[in-house]
């Protein structure tokens, strides 16, 4: 024990306090003066002017989102002291804010004539008057003390801005009831309409995941961004100076919280404009404008939607837990992205709390953020893995007697009978399982690791979206989960979009694309400012001979394999079926994936439902063969 | 032994003195925090209080020895977390400092000041009479590795905080004094080089605005000096009455209800009610300072001297800075500040001093118990 320490380390603490006490002194007693002084002279007060966060367009121009204007009630203040004070009973008042005396002369009906717009305004609203009056209530706190403190400090009596203005006491009223009460002005006595903007999904549900919606910013996180303002700034001009001019977001300013919104939120935001004013301390009121620096609206974001095929997508779902891609195979563009269930971005605010909570998460993007047991759609990277490395050819078979037994393990075929002999074309049509239990147990456990890896299986696709998940692509050492895996099941987990990208790679002859749904950005003079640019777009090491064959079999799996019969074949498509089991009995994720035309190849798809008792022949592909009749409408026709 | 007594809860020993100087603090807070911004921000730090105030007194149930048990896990547990967000931080636009778990956010370098604390009491709990060079470099280690993870996020204000932490337990613990001055020297030649390649430029710039105020400008981190230098200021010896000060509700003095919220207090209620509220905090420490001397167990002793340590710095360096004697730096007024992360972490570590203080025999218990196994 050093019992001295202690008592130094206090008087370290009782000195710097003292210290301090000191440095108080100097500034409230010595120099007060001064700075009293400074706080009394003209002084500079800047103010963020609004701004239009930019639209969202899917590729036809259609509008998705936009700033809307919306409309709020204010009242004069004159009005909303008189109101409160008659209906309050409290005369002359328990409030310093006097009125004036030509007005105490006022007649009776006059005096009434300024409070007749809490009444009608009530009425046309549905408002309670209760809420309207305690609204009122809080504008004149705020008012009275303000004036107080700016009164105390000028030691008389004056009027500040506040007093003569208008003040907002309704938020967002509908169009027609702004028309009524500007066509009723004598009605709504001091009542002024102010438009604000309010951001609206004009199609609703529509393509909820990918828009995304915007929230407010909340204190910690504005004060994170202005930090790191600052940062940018100093670190590009080493200019303390400009850190006041601060411009991006203040406290309780709107930004993209999720999808395309979150995304390209620097797209979208624009930049405030300022204006700087100067305020004579004994007026507090503005005195001139001395600059003002004009806002620059948000850019519109152009995206590669098409919101006729989504509308029709996620029509096709139905009510099915799901979702429907579709892309084009030759550049990566997504035409549609269907989730269900969805979300509406318009009503968010109220709905956030119920929505989160909802066990069937709406707010899930399934496409990007489901990670599920791909089931059969995977047999073409472990068709294409033995072709590629050579240990196989098209025209091997195996034999296939519905099972296959491995150390006391029986693992079953679709078939309960069996394929017979069956080569790996027709192992493909049908969805053998035991053909690809044998290539795992022949040529060994990691046999497809490689080539699953290059089609990006187990990492994100690099789309342009928030919150990308990466599924999982295990590295087995054992027979039978090799064996599972071969058949995409065991702890393989893909997402839809990994899985369409393999077919779109598939289909256009052996390029991985970047799927993206960004387009192009527009900035406010309708100049294109940026394209999206792919930085990858990788050709993948596979001959174009054993594709083929591949695409053969996928072509004979609507013809005459797994998928035959259920109109497929009409669109000229191609693809493959798949029903992934989930551990439960009479329970399976339904899958199909393919693309149409097959030999030339412009949308490639893929339909998920979670969860169905049902076969992907039932479930999946209806549902592709109903997008297929939208997608090829003279097909649909014809037949 | 240690179930026994701990279970035997000694609330005849609670502080009340330094839970009534607490109370007096809080009660100011609230009242300046609703003067600087509106009844929102009231209330939400209302219910901050009283979420401190429920975890405060849930922590008082548990030994503080087992804080000792768990001491390097949690310092590990937290520092993990401030490598994810250092790691993650990428992903986000500009720097990271907390994790949102739904409307609340945690920032892992507020909790690292106590990590830091309880690590480094633990480590030099044996260590008494006899602190080595070795012992010297590993307590260096365990406070300079968070500071300057944390100065990465960049929040300078926090990873300055663990300096005198880290002394005033090192002193407490036992060191000699040529090795003190020993480091404090190499912390000063050492210095510039953290000035090139740590600091952010806006840090560095921050820092120079408070060494020479004449180089910068009226704006930026000199305006916040000179608004809260006039709010100060123009308080004079009365004041200017509660929700009266020109400068907070004409809002020309920025972060009022957070890091500038002395200034609010010091212009709305004048000097001689500012030293007073002053005073409570010197008494506040002095308090606790005295939970430290009167506890014989050395790792509880170790944590009081660094938890009051880690309070009087922020009080004096929050209020230095207001006052143009301290570089802006971003630390909060424990108590006070309008904030959660700040608020719970203060009484997080307040409870740790309460806790050590009631718990007067658990030192005495285990010493004989290691005593006996040894
Ligand atoms: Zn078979
Ligand atoms: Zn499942």
């Amino acid at each position: 024990m050093y019992p001295l320490r202690f008592r130094i380390i206090i008087l370290v603490f009782i000195l710097l306090f003292f210290g301090i006490i000191v440095r108080l002194f100097q500034l409230q007693v010595i120099e007060s003066e001064i700075y009293q002084g400074i706080s009394h002279r003209r002084r500079i007060a800047t103010t963020l002017l609004e701004t239009t966060r930019g639209s969202i367009f899917d590729r036809n121009g259609k509008v998705l989102a936009v700033d809307q204007p919306t409309f709020d009630v204010s009242v004069l203040f004159k009005n909303l002291l008189h109101c409160y004070l008659n209906r309050t009973e409290q005369p002359y008042p328990f409030t310093s804010l006097k009125i004036h005396e030509d007005e105490k002369k006022q007649c009776r009906e006059c005096r009434e004539n300024q409070d007749v717009w809490l009444e009608r305004l009530s009425q046309l609203l549905g408002i309670p008057q209760a809420e309207l009056l305690n609204n009122t209530r809080q504008i004149i706190e705020k008012v009275e003390r303000l004036k107080q403190s700016v009164e105390r400090r000028a030691g008389k009596k004056v009027r500040i801005k506040e007093e003569i203005d208008y003040h907002p006491v309704v938020a967002d009223i509908p169009w027609e009831k702004v028309i009524q009460i500007e066509t009723r002005q004598a009605d709504f006595p001091g009542i002024r309409i102010v438009p604000r903007l309010k951001r609206v999904y004009p199609e609703q549900k529509l393509a909820s995941h990918i828009l995304g919606y915007i929230g407010k910013l909340t204190m910690e996180e504005w004060r994170e961004y202005r930090e790191a303002w600052n940062n940018y700034v100093l670190a590009s001009t080493g200019a303390e100076t400009l850190s006041l001019l601060y411009d991006g977001y203040m406290e309780n300013d709107n930004l993209g919280r999720d999808g395309i919104e979150a995304q390209y939120e620097e797209e979208l935001r624009g930049m405030r404009g300022k204006r700087f004013e100067e305020i004579t301390y004994k007026s507090s009121q503005m005195e001139r404008v001395i600059v003002e620096r004009p806002s620059i609206s948000g850019n519109d974001v152009y995206l590669t939607l098409d919101s006729r095929i989504q509308a029709y997508a996620e029509k096709s779902l139905g009510t099915h837990a799901g979702s429907v891609i579709v892309v084009d195979p030759r550049t990566g563009e997504i035409l549609a992205m269907a989730n269900n269930p969805r979300f509406n971005p318009n009503t968010i605010s109220e709905d956030f709390n119920r929505l989160i909570n909802n066990p069937s998460k709406p707010f899930l993007n399934r496409a990007i953020q489901g990670a599920l047991p791909p089931g059969s759609i995977f047999k073409a990277i472990t068709a294409i893995a033995p072709l590629s490395s050579g240990v196989l050819n098209t025209q091997t078979a195996f034999e296939c007697h519905g099972y296959v037994r491995h150390r006391n393990v029986t693992l079953r075929c679709a078939s309960r009978n069996g394929h017979g002999l069956i080569s790996l074309e027709d192992a493909i049509t049908y969805s053998c399982n035991v053909f690809f239990y044998e290539v795992a147990k022949a040529f060994g456990r990691d046999i497809f690791y490689d080539y699953a890896r290059l089609f990006g299986i187990g990492e994100r696709t690099g789309i342009d979206l928030p919150h990308e998940r990466s599924g999982n692509m295990p590295q087995v050492t054992a027979t039978i989960p090799a064996m599972n895996i071969a058949i995409g099941q065991g702890r393989l987990l893909t997402t839809p979009l990994q899985m369409v990208r393999v077919y779109a790679a598939i289909a256009n002859g052996g390029t991985l694309v970047q799927p993206h749904v960004l387009s192009k950005v527009i900035n406010s003079q309708g100049e294109v400012i940026r394209r999206f640019e792919a930085t990858y777009n990788q050709k993948l090491p596979i001959h174009p001979s054993i594709l083929n064959s591949i695409q053969a079999s996928l072509r004979d799996v609507v013809t005459r394999g797994t998928a035959r019969g259920k109109g497929l074949h009409l669109y000229k498509a191609a693809g493959k079926t798949g029903t992934a089991e989930t551990g439960r009995k009479g329970d399976y994720h339904s899958w199909f994936v393919g693309y149409a035309p097959y030999d030339n190849p412009r949308y490639c798809f893929i339909v998920l439902v979670e969860h169905t008792p049902k076969s992907s022949a039932e479930i999946a592909c209806p549902i592709a063969a109903e997008l297929l009749s939208y997608l090829f409408p003279e097909a649909h026709r014809a037949s | 032994m240690k179930q026994n007594l701990s279970n035997n809860i000694h609330f005849k020993r609670f502080d009340w003195l330094l839970f009534l100087l607490l109370s007096f603090i809080l009660t100011i807070g609230v009242f300046f925090v609703w003067s600087a911004s509106s009844e929102i921000f009231l209330f939400k730090q209302i219910v901050w209080i009283v979420t401190g105030l429920t975890l405060f007194f849930t922590l008082l149930y548990f030994d503080y020895l087992s804080f000792a048990d768990y001491a390097y896990i949690i310092y590990a547990f937290v520092l993990f977390l401030l490598l994810l967000l250092l790691v993650l931080g990428d992903s986000v636009k500009g720097s990271q400092r907390w994790f949102s778990i739904g409307a609340f956010s945690v920032q892992p370098s507020e909790f690292m000041k106590i990590a830091v604390v309880l690590a480094l009491a633990r480590f030099l709990k044996y260590k008494k009479y006899a602190l080595g060079l070795f012992d010297i470099g590993i307590s260096l280690l365990l406070t300079g590795i968070p500071m300057l993870l944390i100065m990465k996020q960049p929040d300078l204000g926090t990873a300055l905080i663990m300096v005198p932490i880290l002394l005033s337990i090192l002193y407490t613990a036992g060191i000699r004094l040529s090795h003190l001055f020993l480091l404090v020297g190499t912390g000063m030649a050492i210095s510039p080089f953290v000035w090139m390649f740590v600091l952010k430029s806006y840090q560095k710039s921050r820092i120079v605005g408070f060494l020479w105020p004449e180089r910068t400008a009226d704006w930026g981190a000199g305006y916040h000096r000179l608004q809260s230098l006039i709010a100060v200021g123009s308080g004079g010896l009365f004041g200017t009455g509660w929700g009266n000060g020109i400068q907070n509700q004409m809002k020309f003095l920025p972060e009022r209800h957070t890091d500038f919220i002395f200034a609010v207090i010091a212009e709305e209620w004048g000097f001689l009610r500012a030293c007073l509220f002053l005073l409570l905090y010197v008494a506040f420490i002095a308090c606790g300072i005295g939970v430290a001397k009167d506890t014989r167990d050395s790792f509880g002793r170790l944590v009081v001297v660094g938890i009051v340590t880690m309070f009087a710095t922020q009080v004096i360096v929050n209020i230095g800075m207001t006052l143009g004697v301290a570089p802006i730096v971003g630390v909060t007024l424990p108590f006070v500040s309008y904030g959660g992360s700040s608020m719970i972490t203060s009484f997080v570590a307040l409870s740790l001093i309460f806790n050590i203080k009631m718990r007067p025999m658990i030192d005495l218990a285990s010493r004989r118990f290691s005593e006996a196994k040894s």
